[in-house]
């Protein structure tokens, strides 16, 4: 079995190669008969992966332990839903769902009816079969085979098991939506490459892969949004976002691709930053590979990072270095062509403001590459090595995205073209005044007097209070001209124009995240204290009662956990169990967090450490504001994103300005 | 009478300092100050994990070293200091300013979007066509436009 998946990633390779050089040779000699071939060689490709694909996951689902990445990553006691989770959980794997997800994407764009007379789309096949034999490359030559035997031919009669770590319900969506978001991000960037070898540089790009990027982005905000969820349940340290290079890597292109987002609305309308819109989808693709590569190449300490060998490094930089240049060249050579159209009407317009948002964005996405890339800099030049963590990012990003979020607040509301002071005052006078009240008001309320805190607080407060003055003064209009009521008028305004009111779901969604934010870092509660059986631990309102601690098997698994009766402010509120498990075939203990949440606040308790048999334990408690608003507001800006680019009525663009 | 004063005093003092270790294992350590300190530090076992966020051995040790510092009297800078003298620049989690070319790390983002704005001023500058503004306040919103023209299609659509 294991042997036909091995063939099949040869037969993808093969024929991706053929697929590559079918439509060069079509597209030169006008070879319609050729170029059918072509597109059979990319659907060859796609059922070649999804083979092997199958092929794995029955290899991990049977524990046939004679593979060597099913004996590393499966053991027989395995759920079966962490059992395909094992799927991505290695190198191999991985790259194996890449190629998958990237033989479907090449499918789909080149088989669309859409597509079917776009004289750029045998362009866009070759480039995106390309990246995939890349990948198929990796796993056929170097040391990447997933369905590698077991050393030495003896089978074992257990697997090693998957990390403990790995098995939450989060690492089981994070990594594929991650990839969704990595790989979709890949087919603009063939449009956009097309457009310029073809030197057919209108917006025509732009607009048909509109969807494919905001999906893209789509799915990687929910993978970021999962690794976070992840980290906070599973890792056990008390947050869910650390600065880790791997964790920067999918936020860079995050922040570049939602620039990308914003900029390309201004070629829309008004046919200008073309030279900057076709950089932006080139960094923003060029990012998603840099992650693949820190996570694979070891040249960073990271928590995430997967062990393999120096020649994988390499390969991806030269595949890396090799797509900048060409990419580039290509921009620099059609230059001429890229001139822009129209002028701005003014600086106080949607254009300049979106401008404003693409410098702090890029901004942001610059800060996270510069001090994730920093230490290695440091080590060239000073032959030091130092560390840039949390607080460098914090105290660096923490403005710049700040002043992202006042900006999302601001650009919404300035009209096209051009804006004027009235304009201005109709639109921010209420939401500013209330948000300064909010932020002086929360000042003075929250504990710790914090400046920053009220500050965000209060620039939060101003984004949503435009984003709901919007709907109130759109369902309002809508309401005066029709005679509807308010819900039906709010419901017909908001499908009549989704792009615009998905948008603003969007931006509702990204300040609840915010809002969580700024909750557990600014005006989080820390305590770590160690009891004996019979004594409390007081963390703000809440009082856990430590009653010794107690042991159950579960399955293989031995679980030490400590029951804890918990009050608020002097009433039971019931018990929280924070655990440590021990696992029949993994030697580090886990740690299982136990969370009592609500809207305002998590009690987040871990049990670090015990002694004397558990009659001492040391807890740490912690309480963190406004968290379930992260997981409310991710979900709320899925939604807002659907919503947008669902087809049909209202999801046009709006009108082309021609001056 | 007065030297015996001294003498008992004398040695009052080098009591007080001989037993200043044992006295240093009381001392109340200012949490606050604490999780200040352990914020700007790295696990130093190979783990890549900020201080804070580790619970492994190497962690606690660290953890109690810090204590110890504290306990002895040393300020923040001392305790990372010593810190840095036995685990290298690497254990703090930021670049330390203190070190001129990590000055680098710190500005250089900053720096870049000075650089950016200022590009985006002088772009502006030459995009913006600066028409003569009177008369030209729109008097209905953006979105009471977009309704309008709405409501105009579908009007259209149905009589025509």
């Amino acid at each position: 079995m294991a042997d036909i998946g091995y063939l099949s990633l040869i037969l993808a390779f093969a024929i991706s190669i053929y697929s590559v050089i079918a439509f060069i040779v079509a597209v030169k000699t006008d070879n319609e008969r050729l170029k059918a071939s072509a597109k059979g060689g990319v659907a060859a490709v796609c059922l070649a992966t999804t083979v092997a694909s199958s092929i794995l996951i029955y290899l991990l689902m049977t524990s046939d332990f004679s593979i060597e990445y099913v004996y590393s990553y499966t053991s027989k006691n395995l759920p079966v839903f962490y059992k395909l989770s094992a799927f991505w959980a290695g190198n191999a794997g991985s790259l194996l769902l890449w190629s998958w997800i990237l033989a479907i994407y090449t499918a789909i764009v080149t088989f669309s009816k859409k597509h079917e007379h776009d004289e750029k789309l045998p362009y866009v096949s070759i480039i995106l079969t390309i990246m995939n034999i890349f990948f198929l490359l990796l796993m056929v030559f170097l040391d990447a085979n997933p369905f590698g035997k077991i050393p030495g031919g003896v089978v074992p009669a257990e697997g090693a098991g998957l990390n403990p770590m790995l098995q939450n319900p989060g690492m089981v969506f994070h990594p594929v939506t991650l990839y969704l978001g990595y790989v979709g991000f890949a087919v603009p960037y063939a449009f956009a490459m097309s457009a310029l070898l073809l030197k057919r540089v209108d917006d025509s790009w732009i607009k048909v892969t509109r969807r494919w990027t905001v999906v893209a982005w789509m799915f990687l905000s929910l993978g970021n949004l999962y690794g976070a969820q992840w980290a906070y349940v599973e890792l056990g340290w008390g947050g869910f976002w650390a600065w880790d290079p791997v964790e920067n890597a999918s936020f860079i292109p995050w922040l570049t691709g939602t620039a990308f987002l914003h900029s390309v609305m201004i070629q829309e309308r008004k046919d200008m930053l073309k030279i900057w819109n076709m950089t932006l989808i080139i960094i923003t693709f060029l990012t998603t590979i840099f992650g693949t590569f820190l996570v694979r190449s070891g040249v960073l300490q990271s928590v995430h990072s997967f062990a393999t060998n120096q020649a994988f490094g390499a390969a991806f930089l030269i595949f890396m270095s090799m797509a900048a240049l060409v990419s580039f060249y290509l921009v620099i050579d059609r230059i001429n062509l890229l001139k822009q159209g129209n002028q701005f009407e003014s600086y106080l317009s949607k254009e300049s403001s979106f401008l404003i948002n693409n410098l702090l964005l890029l901004g942001a996405a610059f800060a996270t590459f510069w001090g994730t890339i920093f230490p290695l800099v440091s080590e060239a030049i000073r032959g030091v090595k130092v560390t840039v963590s949390v607080p460098f990012f914090n105290q660096v990003n923490g403005p710049i995205l700040l002043a992202t979020i006042f900006v999302m607040g601001v650009c919404p509301l300035i009209a096209w073209q051009r804006s004027t002071l009235k304009n201005l005052r109709n639109n921010f006078l209420w939401p500013f005044s209330l948000a300064i009240v909010v932020g002086i008001g929360l000042y003075f309320y929250l504990p710790g007097k914090s400046l920053y805190g009220a500050l965000a607080f209060g620039v939060s407060a101003f984004v949503i209070l435009t984003i709901l003055q919007e709907f109130y003064r759109g369902t309002a209009v809508r309401h005066r001209m029709t005679g509807e009521g308010y819900i039906t008028a709010l419901g017909k305004l908001m499908v009549r124009s989704r792009r615009r009111y998905g948008g603003y779901t969007v931006h509702l969604g990204i300040v609840l995240i915010v809002l969580a934010v700024i909750g557990s870092y600014g005006y989080n509660t820390e305590v770590t204290k160690q009891v004996s059986a019979g004594e409390s631990i007081t963390a703000g309102n809440y009082t856990l009662t430590f009653n010794g601690l107690q042991e159950k098997p579960e399955g293989e698994n031995t679980i030490v956990f400590a029951d804890m009766p918990v009050t608020k402010n002097g009433k039971s509120i019931g018990k929280i169990t924070p655990e440590k498990v021990f696992y029949a075939t993994w030697d580090q203990p886990g740690t299982e967090v136990a969370i009592k949440g609500n809207l305002t606040e998590d009690l987040y308790v871990i049990l670090a450490s015990w002694e004397q048999g558990g009659k001492v334990a040391t807890f740490k408690v912690n309480i963190n504001p406004l968290m379930s608003w992260m997981w409310i507001g991710g979900y709320i800006m899925v939604l807002g994103t659907i919503f947008a680019v669902w087809p049909g009525k209202g999801s046009q663009l709006g009108p082309k300005y021609t001056q | 009478m007065k030297f015996k004063t001294l003498i008992i005093l004398v040695m009052l003092l080098l009591t007080i300092i001989g037993a200043y270790p044992a006295f240093a294992d009381n001392y109340v350590i200012d949490e606050k100050l604490f999780k200040e300190i352990e914020s700007n530090l790295m696990c130093t076992d190979g783990c890549g994990m900020y201080l804070k966020s580790c619970d492994n051995q190497t962690a606690q040790q660290m953890r109690a070293e810090i204590r110890e510092k504290m306990g002895e009297g040393m300020k923040p800078e001392q305790i990372y200091g010593f810190m840095m003298s036995i685990y290298g620049e690497e254990v703090m989690a930021a670049p330390p300013a203190s070190i001129p070319f990590n000055i680098v790390a710190w500005v250089t983002p900053f720096l870049a979007i000075l650089g950016g704005g200022l590009i985006i001023y002088v772009a502006l500058d030459k995009w913006v066509f600066i028409k003569k503004t009177e008369g030209t306040e729109p008097d209905v919103s953006e979105v009471d436009m977009a309704e309008y023209e709405e409501l105009v299609d579908d009007e259209i659509k149905k009589y025509f």
